[in-house]
């Protein structure tokens, strides 16, 4: 093997998740960070000969203190034993007010194998073999092909070339400005390697051209209806030069994204009694109209699924859609005591009341009913 | 809410009376006609009517006019003890007083607004009175089921809340029963729904925006993901902004590249044109130019010709002025020497002198003027002097007079003061005088209190003595404690219901093949025999046991049950004989109701313990402050030694205090109003003083000043004198200046008059001369420029000359190198090549060169412009456009939408505990708008447990209003019922509501058509109300209440009621009505303590002379023991505060 590489990007440090509430936020927003080690974890059990991080590695140029101590300290902590490049995205792009500038203490605090990609066509020699050719991205927009702008190789240059850089490769209506990615650049400019980053699933541009041009997709999913996420790209150089370098995705990832409808009790039970659900992120609707003793039932389990202040939750992150959970308020509520006749008057008023407001009243009835319940 | 004391004089026919009452029962007894109703409507007077009600006026005592009087002492609560005195009449007296311990009382309220205090408290549906008081004792629901009348004793039942004249009744018992009908889980949900209703809503329904308030962790975030989402808005707003102006900045450039493209090719095309006509030009100038010089040669020939017509002008021009220039010097000279002779001469020489002259005097004149301004000025400050001393003179004179006027006042207020020492020292006696009169007043109510307090102490032993002998009764009873009584009953219930499951029934059939004789014992009976037939057969039935014996055949037995429920029996009833002989054994009982009578009795000792000892507690809180009350009574007595010393010093020898207190004309009267004229008498007194202080500083400060003035006026007068020594016409001068001021001026005209005419003189001839001189020496002049202009002109044109002539020649040598035809040659070569190159066309090419390279300039400028705009605009969307910002936009708006949807839950889950409260209030209000249904329950178990279960519920409405009572299912009026059956079940409704509202009850003789029996059942009911209220019985048949099983205090009233007496009286001075000598005596004697302290209203001791206004005229028979204290009573009703 001549050269082996890890390649990841779209760490997206510091995201915010505001569909959740904060401590689930916080949940997420940790995760990411957590992956960083899973990573350079690999990248020494693996032996690579370097760690390339194409770009969005900070969900913003200058994240709070927190994400760009973590990382620091996950470096620190975590020597890969190889050379680690940090390239700049349009997230968070080489700005004078950006973690990456001299002057910040992120970029001061770095250990000596980190490199960060501060200016275009920057070059790090990998042995007298390889070298990795990069340009960051310096603003959070640009028309610029920064492939299009890495230099050409030399005749008589043999040396393996891997281009780093970040932007798309492919034409979106609204994303013409997003340091579009010529197809074809790999080639031109002569490398035997373009790594790329932005889109978050993992995915090899055009497979069945001559040098690979690989998008890794981001470690962590921060998103429902993401595909292909949890991954690093693994890139092997064969030693014979005329064979193409192999690219393998490695699950890095723990987190799911998962989105589900119960349309009844049995389901949700179902639901709830699913093993492993502590690093998954739940969206969950509810479509179903039942009696007071099930209605009653599906909030238990609803609260122990999402957990409290008292209660661990049985879900990493949970977003529910309760609109659907409906009670049959036209039915018999069973109350397990003899009613005071003012508590009977009460009842019969709520479910008058049903008719024209239902949620609230179905709601104000089973708070009547958890009351009487727990006093009995 | 419990009557702890009854205080009455006067009123209704009773003289004198006070009851002191217990919580608990309490039966008052006495004969008829002592009064009994009296009190009870003593009670009524003072909680419920005015004192200056008309209706007082049927209080009246009718043998005496004096006014009728009620104290009456109640506790609200504990530590809440409220005394009532009201003394009833028309110029009626109504206080209110508030005490923690029921000793010491502090005076809270007087007059009308006491009534209206009263109904607070109270809250019985009376209304506030107004006005000059009611025309009848006011009424309500609740004051006939407190205090019902003895000829009403079921006017309750005819009464309801909706005929109140105030809601107060009507709250107050939704109050109480709805608390006492209010289910706990109902109170306990209602606790915890409301308080899930304040976590998010203030009382007035509005969202709570405290920090803990929910919606407010909501709202920050709110307002912080707008404000995200705003900036992120703009910046998107920003992004396309640039995105727009780039596509329009890139067509612009477009646009403006093209026309700099076109401006290029006009330009180049007309700079070839500009080109060959720049040749063609050249061309032409160069012909222009060979020919111009053949021109220039032709005219310098005709200019060298004319220059030289002009040199010879010239010489001739000047010759002309320098001849004439000759012939003028002799005029001139001529004309000068004749100016000098006119200047030089005698009469100018004597107009000079003459003018000198007239100088000199005219400086002479300004000499003197100045002279004489000097004097004016002295001469006035000398007169200013004199006025100012004359000014100083007459403010002396004032300054004297002023000063008479103060010293005189001074010492007639120095003579005003001493005259109100005296009266001071006098008044400071009085104040002595009436200080040691309220002292003394102060130490004998000391004294009577610490008796009183004494006696409390007594009594208190004596309580907790009866106490312990209740006690040790009671633990002599041997009776079962209730667990243990408890614990046999449910045994017995084990019992009893073990027994039952066997008594299932047992029918058996017995039929013998001959006839016989059997014998049948059923269950616990004795065996009976009977006879049976042959062919039939008989039946027989038991509940648990059957026997029969058939006679020479054997027996059978028949037993119910299983064999467990058997053996449970059994077991019961071993578990009971063995766990009850014991009990019965020591108790000496033979059954369990032989226990529960005994726990009955023994509860009953034991009530009577507590009874006893909360008495004694109570008389001992009474008497604790003994230590206070005798310190109290050393300090005045210590007062009074005090005020008698401070008197002695003021007596004549062996005159003693109270005697010199007699002696004086007038009464000492109010301390604080002696000591209100003293502050007064002092206040004039300093005022005085201060006057004079104020007086004498100004007296001393105008001597001071008046010798100031003094001293001045001689300085003053000193000065005029030396200046009139000096100058002694001063004044006349003075006079007469103006005279003098107006001949100088007049001197001043006339020298100014003389040197005008002499400066005139000079003039006429000496300018001839210089004029005729002048027009001389400008001709020549004249003459001499003419010559100079000749001369230069000359030499100008000679040197053009010259210079044509040079020039004539160079222009003949440079002809002579030109090739004029060769030069036309080249001319139409570039004519040709000119004609070859293009014309402009149209437009830009048609303007002028400059212009069209101006236009060029302007559009290239306007492309970079362009290029550089749109480099910025590209930079400005490369920071804030592109996917980047769009992705933070999505985030914002996310952010917002979860928001919004958790406030949508939050408005959900707070919305519902808000319609939760809402329906549980609304069926809460519902329910308990009837306010009858809380009552017919406890009062309908009374009525089954005294009727035997004959009738049924009461019936009562939502205003309290009770209408029949329930039976077989149908509501049946009150009127079927008998009087006595009436009777019990109007004090069973008056006795529940009093329960509710935790207040006393009066039964004034109510019982009076019960049977034996029912009495007896209602003695025991009472008992046991009274352990939670106060209850009151009024009765002349104390038998009727009293037993050994009923705890309850007594009161003798013929011991505590005195009734009036008419009196015969004798006609004296003071009217028909005044008491005897005697009675007066007797009661003068037996009140001198009291007459001598009488108090006015504001609480100061009345003058002699007023306390005999207010001797009463109560006629009473021989004093007794309740006299002092009724005495005392009296003096705090009438005396106030």
């Amino acid at each position: 093997m001549a050269l082996k590489l890890l390649h990841s990007a779209d760490w997206h440090l510091g995201r915010r998740f505001p569909a959740f509430d904060s401590e689930q936020e916080l949940r997420l927003t940790r995760a990411r960070l957590d992956v960083v080690g899973r990573i350079l974890d690999l990248a020494r059990n693996c032996a690579v000969d370097a760690v390339l991080c194409a770009g969005d590695l900070f969900d913003e140029a200058s994240p709070a203190r927190e994400w760009w101590e973590g990382l620091l300290k996950e470096l620190a902590r975590r020597d890969p034993g190889c050379p680690v490049v940090l390239l700049p995205g349009n997230h968070d792009p080489l700005t004078p007010r950006s973690v990456y500038h001299r002057d910040h203490p992120f970029r001061a605090g770095l250990p000596d194998h980190v490199h960060v990609v501060d200016e275009p066509g920057w070059q790090l020699q990998l042995g007298d073999a390889a070298v990795v050719i990069a340009s960051p991205c310096e603003s959070h927009a640009g028309q610029t092909d920064l492939a299009a702008s890495l230099p050409l190789r030399k005749c008589g240059d043999e040396r393996i070339r891997i281009g780093l850089v970040h932007g798309q490769t492919f034409d979106i209506d609204g994303h013409q400005t997003n340091f579009p990615i010529g197809r074809g650049s790999a080639v031109e400019r002569g490398f035997d390697y373009l790594a790329i980053g932005d889109t978050h699933a993992f995915r090899e541009v055009e497979p069945d051209a001559p040098v690979p041009t690989v998008y890794p997709g981001t470690p962590e999913a921060s998103s429902f209806g993401e595909r292909d996420t949890g991954n690093v790209a693994m890139v092997f150089f064969p030693l014979d030069r005329r064979r193409r370098a192999i690219v393998r995705p490695a699950v890095v990832g723990s987190w799911k994204w998962r989105e589900e409808t119960c349309r009844s009790l049995v389901e949700l039970r179902a639901l709830f009694n699913e093993p492993e659900l502590k690093k998954t992120a739940l969206r969950l609707t509810l479509n179903m109209t039942v009696p007071m003793a099930e209605f009653d039932e599906a909030e238990h389990v609803l609260k122990e699924l999402g957990g409290d202040l008292a209660t661990t939750p049985r879900v990493g992150v949970l977003s529910v859609d309760r609109a659907g959970l409906r009670l049959a308020a036209d039915g018999p509520i069973e109350f397990d005591v003899d009613l005071p006749r003012v508590i009977k008057a009460a009842v019969s008023r709520l479910k008058e009341h049903a008719v024209t407001e239902p949620k609230l009243a179905e709601r104000a009835l089973h708070h009547l009913y958890r009351l009487v319940r727990e006093m009995s | 809410m419990w009557i702890r004391r009854l205080e009455v004089t006067d009123f209704a026919g009773i003289a004198e009376a006070a009851i002191d009452f217990t919580p608990g029962l309490n039966v008052l007894h006495g004969p008829n006609e002592l009064g009994k109703s009296s009190l009870v409507r003593a009670v009524r007077a003072a909680l419920l009517l005015q004192s200056t009600s008309a209706v007082a006026n049927r209080l009246l005592d009718w043998h005496t006019d004096a006014a009728p009087t009620v104290n009456l002492t109640f506790e609200e609560e504990t530590q809440r003890i409220w005394r009532v005195r009201k003394e009833f009449g028309s110029r009626g007296r109504t206080y209110l007083d508030f005490s923690r311990d029921g000793i010491d009382f502090n005076l809270h309220g007087k007059g009308r607004e006491v009534d209206g205090e009263l109904q607070d408290i109270l809250r019985w549906g009376i209304e506030t009175p107004g006005g000059r008081g009611r025309a009848r004792v006011p009424e309500s629901f609740i004051t006939t089921a407190l205090l019902g009348e003895q000829d009403g004793v079921t006017a309750i039942l005819d009464r309801s809340l909706a005929a109140d004249p105030d809601s107060s009744g009507r709250e107050r018992l939704t109050e109480a029963l709805q608390a006492m009908a209010e289910d706990p889980r109902l109170k306990e949900i209602l606790a915890s729904v409301q308080a899930k209703v304040d976590e998010a809503y203030t009382g007035t329904g509005r969202r709570r925006t405290g920090r803990a308030s929910p919606w407010s962790v909501l709202r920050e975030q709110r307002t912080a993901a707008e404000e995200r989402a705003r900036n992120v808005s703009q910046q998107v707003e920003e992004s396309e902004g640039a995105r727009l102006r780039i596509q329009t900045l890139h067509a612009e450039l477009v646009q403006a590249q093209a026309a700099d493209g076109r401006h290029r090719a006009a330009l180049e095309r007309q700079r070839k044109h500009a080109k060959a006509a720049q040749s063609l030009a050249a061309a032409e100038a160069e012909v222009d130019r060979i020919q111009k010089l053949i021109d220039r040669r032709d005219v310098n020939a005709v200019a060298v010709a004319a220059a030289q017509k002009r040199v010879s002008k010239w010489e001739k021009a000047r010759c002309e002025t320098q001849q004439s220039a000759l012939a003028l010097a002799p005029q001139l000279a001529a004309a000068r020497e004749r100016v000098r002779e006119l200047e030089t001469g005698a009469d100018e020489q004597e107009r000079r002198l003459r003018e000198e002259e007239a100088t000199n005097r005219r400086l002479k004149l300004d000499n003197r003027q100045e002279r004489f301004q000097q004097e004016v000025a002295r001469a006035e400050q000398l007169a200013a002097l004199d006025r100012k001393a004359a000014t100083l003179a007459a403010d002396i004179n004032n300054r004297e007079r002023g000063l008479r006027e103060k010293r005189d006042l001074v010492q007639e207020a120095q003579g005003v003061n001493d005259a109100d020492r005296d009266a001071l020292d006098d008044l400071e006696v009085q104040r002595h005088c009436a200080r040691y009169l309220t002292a003394l007043e102060t130490a004998r109510a000391h004294a009577d209190d610490l008796k009183t307090s004494r006696e409390h102490a007594a009594q208190a032993s004596a309580w907790e003595r009866e106490a312990a002998a209740e006690a040790e009764a009671a633990a002599l009873l041997n009776a079962p404690d209730t667990a243990e009584l408890e614990h046999l009953k449910a045994l017995e219930t084990e019992l009893r219901i073990a027994k039952e499951k066997l008594a299932v029934g047992l029918l058996v059939q017995v039929a013998l093949d001959k006839s016989g004789g059997i014998e049948v014992s059923t269950d616990e009976g004795e065996p009976k025999p009977a006879l049976i037939d042959s062919g039939r057969s008989l039946e027989f039935e038991a509940e648990r046991e059957l026997r029969i014996a058939i006679a020479g055949i054997g027996s059978v037995q028949v037993r119910a049950g299983s064999r467990n429920l058997v053996q449970s029996a059994t077991s019961a009833q071993e578990h009971w004989d063995s766990a009850s002989r014991p009990v019965l054994s020591r108790a000496g009982c033979a059954s369990l109701a032989d226990l529960e009578t005994l726990r009955s009795r023994a509860n009953q000792h034991n009530a009577a313990v507590e009874n006893l000892r909360r008495r004694a507690a109570e008389a001992r809180v009474r008497a604790e402050n003994v230590d206070e009350l005798e310190r109290r009574s050393v300090v005045a007595q210590a007062e009074v030694e005090r005020c008698s010393n401070a008197i002695q010093e003021v007596l004549d020898d062996g005159e003693t205090v109270d005697r010199y207190i007699e002696n004086l004309n007038e009464s000492p009267g109010d301390e604080y109003a002696v000591e209100e004229a003293a502050a007064e008498l002092r206040e004039r007194i300093g005022e005085r003083e201060e006057l004079c202080a104020r007086m004498m500083g100004e007296i001393k400060g105008d001597e001071q000043e008046a010798a100031a003035r003094l001293t001045e006026l001689a300085a003053k007068r000193d000065t005029l004198a030396r200046a009139n020594e000096e100058w002694p016409d001063w004044r006349e001068f003075q006079e007469q200046a103006e005279t003098v001021r107006r001949e100088i001026q007049r001197q001043y005209k006339a020298v100014d008059a003389e040197l005008q005419a002499i400066r005139a003189e000079a003039t006429t001839e000496v300018d001839a001369a210089r004029e005729t001189h002048e027009k001389l020496v400008g001709q020549d002049s004249r003459l001499r420029r003419e010559h100079d202009r000749a001369d230069k002109q000359l030499a100008v044109e000679r040197t053009e000359l010259a210079r044509l002539e040079g020039e004539a020649g160079g222009l003949t040598e440079a002809i002579a190198d030109e090739d004029l035809s060769a030069a036309k040659t080249t001319r139409e070569q570039c004519r040709v090549a000119l004609e070859a190159v293009p014309a402009p066309a149209d437009g830009d090419e048609l303007l002028p060169p400059e212009e069209l390279e101006r236009a060029a300039a302007a559009v290239a400028g306007q492309v970079r412009q362009l290029e550089m705009q749109l480099h910025n605009a590209e930079g400005a969307l490369e920071q804030v456009g592109g996917q980047y910002i769009q992705e933070q936009q999505e985030q914002a708006q996310q952010a917002i939408e979860t928001l919004d949807g958790q406030e949508r839950e939050l408005e959900v889950e707070y919305g519902a505990w808000q319609l939760l409260r809402e329906a549980l209030t609304e069926a809460e209000q519902e329910d308990s708008a009837h306010l009858g249904r809380a009552l017919v329950q406890p009062i309908s178990e009374r009525m089954t447990a005294l009727t035997d279960g004959r009738y049924g519920e009461i019936v009562i409405g939502p205003q309290l209003d009770a209408t029949g009572i329930q039976l077989a299912g149908t509501e049946r009026p009150f009127d079927g019922l008998s009087v006595g059956a009436l009777e019990q079940i109007s004090i069973l409704l008056r006795l529940s509501i009093a329960e509710s509202l935790g207040n006393f009850v009066i039964l004034d003789d109510q019982l009076t058509q019960s049977d034996p029996e029912r009495l007896s059942w209602m003695r025991t009911l009472l008992q046991g109300v009274a352990e939670n209220v106060q209850v009151v019985v009024v009765t002349c048949h104390p038998e009727d209440y009293i037993g050994e099983d009923v705890t309850a205090n007594v009161v003798d009233l013929t011991a505590c009621v005195r009734r009036s007496v008419l009196v015969a009286a004798r006609p004296t001075d003071e009217g028909p009505n005044a008491p005897n000598e005697d009675q007066v005596a007797e009661v003068d004697g037996t009140d001198e303590t009291h007459d001598a302290h009488s108090t006015s209203s504001k609480g100061r001791p009345l003058s002699p002379g007023k306390r005999s206004n207010r001797r009463r005229r109560i006629h009473r028979d021989t004093g007794d023991d309740l006299s002092a204290t009724l005495r005392e009573s009296l003096r705090q009703v009438r005396g106030g505060e």
